[in-house]
């Protein structure tokens, strides 16, 4: 079977797309970039929001802001070892 | 805006994950030409090559981390083109009833010789009423340009498959085009 004009017909069977092509795809990437920012600062808006929202919160409990009373043992500061001992 | 000419496709890749806009242009204007053709011969038809097309960039744009560099560029998007296009095909269960206007172009071809762009769009309609993996074959090694080896990578079949598939879908398209074209292969 003697194919090789067909072979050279199919060597120029090339298409290409227009400019209006690359332009909706990047416009659609740029729509999906912009999507997927405001997600992202949202998330760190929130996360300082609960931060400050926590500070505030402690600061109101204890009167002061320290390492100690973050950690929740402010008060274990200023009880006294005979205090302790009485427990037992 | 910086020059992308000389940039290689790694180099266009690694700016894009970098969120330079302008270098996935490049990959596009690179490569649109690569897809058109393979979306094109698939499908035969424009607009769902553009839809195939279209998928195919955003599909890479979101999956840019994934390419590992191993396959070139070109190669990668055409195994993705080639994998939409065969979903596609299988979401249109109509598609191999579809006419493409051969009518027009076959009035011509028999009557006045043919040109190319006629030429071009009988040869189209006649790979669209090949088998999908006949039509693949084809696509890939005669009109991509793949090498036997290539296309069996391609399509992860064995080397006597290719060349068994691409036998059988020449001589069906020649005889497609010879009994309903009127085409003359001798």
């Amino acid at each position: 079977m003697n194919t090789h004009k067909l072979e050279k017909q199919l060597q120029t069977m090339h298409y290409t797309f227009s400019d209006d092509f690359d332009r909706s795809i990047l416009e659609e990437i740029s729509t999906m970039t912009q999507l997927r920012l405001p997600s992202l600062t949202s998330i760190i808006t929130g996360l300082a929001a609960c931060i400050i929202f926590c500070l505030g919160f402690i600061y109101l409990q204890d009167g002061n802001l320290s390492y100690d009373s973050l950690l929740g043992i402010d008060m274990l500061n200023k009880t006294s070892s005979t205090e302790l001992l009485n427990y037992f | 805006m910086q020059s992308f000419d000389k940039k290689t496709d790694y180099e266009l890749v690694d700016l894009t994950i970098e969120g330079d806009e302008f270098a996935f242009a490049e990959i596009i204007r690179r490569y649109k030409g690569s897809v058109a053709t393979t979306a094109m011969n698939m499908l035969g038809d424009v607009e769902d090559a553009k839809e195939v097309g279209h998928q195919v960039f955003i599909r890479f744009f979101n999956t840019l981390k994934k390419y590992r560099k191993e396959a070139s560029l070109n190669t990668y998007l055409t195994r993705m083109t080639i994998n939409l296009c065969l979903n596609f095909l299988k979401r249109r269960k109509n598609f191999q009833n579809r006419s493409y206007e051969l009518k027009n172009a076959m009035s011509v071809s028999t009557e006045n010789g043919i040109s190319d762009f006629e030429s071009k769009d009988v040869v189209n309609s006649a790979l669209q009423k090949l088998d999908n993996k006949h039509r693949t074959v084809i696509v890939l090694r005669m009109i991509k340009g793949y090498s036997t080896l290539e296309t069996a990578d391609l399509l992860q079949l064995p080397k006597g498959t290719v060349l068994s598939r691409l036998k059988r879908g020449m001589a069906k398209l020649k005889t497609i085009l010879e009994t309903e074209y009127n085409y003359e292969y001798t």
